[in-house]
């Protein structure tokens, strides 16, 4: 591409001056800068660029001048031939129940809005067999029924959702990039609502039998477990829950459990502790998953009071230990996070970067509650609107 | 591009739900093999893929050679699908 030929003329004085200057140094490009502070004759000179608008900043790109570009303008000019960078005043990353319930709000008032999901869409409630606790559904509902209602709520407002996954976020002032495997995005204000995900025991033999004997989603792969035995590992809610789940297949399961108790709900805990098909095992360790013949046999732990190791024969494993933030793809970004990757935010569930927000599961302090996550995403929505009325 | 794609599945997996509306977004035919409707196909399933999990998705490239992908993979799936 052959260089342009830019003149800026502005002021000092003026903040989108400011804002334009800005964004071609940030941008490499070459441009002679004309204060109008300087003289008549550039206010002159200006004028009759743009038919006497007294309007700055003027650019003038190759002889063609317009004031004021913004920065969708400014990409269309400059960056036109490199990358074609879709534009939308909120880009939300996740289509959990937080970024659905965040889009409800937005796209009911007409704020354009982009949902990006790398997963499934509604998220960990998406692959939870039952949700017993959400208000206004009296006998419970299905994880997959709730989020796809949420979808199809948002999108009857006019959210779309795309499919790919996002690989950085890039602040640039008044606008944000979105950089993804499917293209670049930019919105002027950015929700990141991409949750938590089901953690790794990161024992020998987990890795080797991923999917061939140890799995972390229950509905997905419990129904290969009929009439077998089965091990659950963990003691909080969803190791309860599905727990549960599973007692549909398998004739029998051991939960290891590694403190002294469930940390589940006290219906959960009634339940696994009535239901004869699970056999509860405390204060017990997940050492190793052994296998022979390229099929899971067993599962070795460690009873922590006696010191005793002890086998549990098995056909598969199930780990439910707890979640983590999936923020990774936020490294380099600035964005303050917590020590265990947790996002930080003030009240406004602002982060440390104006216009990026977060809200759900994904920040810290959150309840991981799917109630929670949807109240967080309207709260944030709001936020955002006001985000946006200020920057006009 | 590809020839043809089979996706397996059950019932109550949301990943399979996820993968199978991708290919609709991208406007990709597929053929769905539901192992909870179609326990008989649950053994060529382990068999092909060497896995007790679902989604697996098996996709035949224009020069026939094949491609299996194991699990809802977005970056994947669009690499295979040449996007």
């Amino acid at each position: 591409m052959a260089e342009k030929q830019v003149i800026l003329y502005g002021a000092n004085w003026c903040p989108d001056s400011q804002r334009v200057k800005h964004w071609l140094g940030e941008h490499d490009i070459n441009y002679t800068w004309k204060n109008v502070d300087d003289g008549q004759e550039i206010v002159d000179e200006m004028l009759t660029k743009v038919d006497g608008t007294h309007i700055t900043p003027v650019l003038d790109v190759d002889g063609e001048a317009m004031t004021n570009p913004d920065e969708a303008k400014l990409d269309e000019l400059f960056n036109g031939d490199k990358e074609s960078v879709k534009y939308h005043d909120v880009i939300a990353i996740g289509a959990g129940p937080t970024a659905l319930a965040a889009a409800i709000y937005t796209t009911r008032e007409d704020i354009d809005t982009v949902l990006i999901e790398k997963g499934v869409i509604g998220g960990l409630a998406a692959v939870t067999d039952m949700i017993d606790n959400y208000p206004g559904f009296e006998e419970g509902v299905e994880g997959m029924t709730l989020a796809q209602s949420l979808e199809k709520q948002a999108e009857r407002f006019g959210a779309q959702i795309e499919l790919a996954e996002v690989q950085e976020i890039r602040d640039e002032g008044q606008y944000k990039k979105i950089v993804t495997n499917d293209g670049i995005y930019a919105a002027k204000a950015v929700l990141i609502a991409t949750g938590s995900d089901y953690k790794r025991l990161n024992a020998p033999g987990e890795e080797e039998f991923y999917g061939r004997g140890v799995h972390f989603c229950a509905t997905c792969d419990g129904a290969f477990y009929r009439d077998k035995r089965l091990v659950v590992v963990g003691g909080g809610n969803s190791a309860a829950q599905e727990g549960m789940f599973l007692t549909k297949f398998a004739s029998h399961i051991d939960m290891l459990v590694r403190g002294d108790h469930l940390k589940a709900s006290d219906v959960l805990v009634k339940n696994i502790e009535n239901n004869d098909k699970i056999t509860i095992h405390f204060n017990t360790t997940t050492d190793e998953i052994v296998g022979k013949d390229g099929k899971v046999v067993a599962v070795k732990g460690t009873d922590k009071t006696s010191g005793e190791v002890k086998e549990f024969a098995t056909d598969g494993v199930f780990v439910f230990i707890g979640l983590k933030p999936n923020t990774g793809f936020l490294k380099g970004s600035g964005i303050e996070m917590d020590e265990i990757g947790f996002i930080k935010t003030d009240k406004t569930l602002e982060t440390n970067i104006p216009g990026i927000f977060c809200a759900g599961d994904v920040r810290a302090g959150a309840t991981q509650q799917i109630a929670s996550a949807v109240g967080e995403g309207a709260t944030a929505a709001l936020m955002i609107r006001e985000y946006l009325e200020e920057q006009g | 591009m590809a020839k043809d794609v089979t996706i397996y599945t059950s019932n109550t997996c949301a990943y399979c739900h996820a993968t199978k509306e991708y290919f609709g977004k991208k406007n990709v035919e597929y053929n769905e093999i539901n192992i909870d409707e179609q326990p008989d196909r649950r053994q060529e399933l382990v068999d092909i893929s060497g896995q007790m999990a679902v989604p697996v998705i098996m996709v035949t490239k224009d020069d026939d050679s094949k491609e299996m992908i194991v699990g809802y993979n977005v970056p994947k799936l669009a690499s295979v699908l040449g996007a």
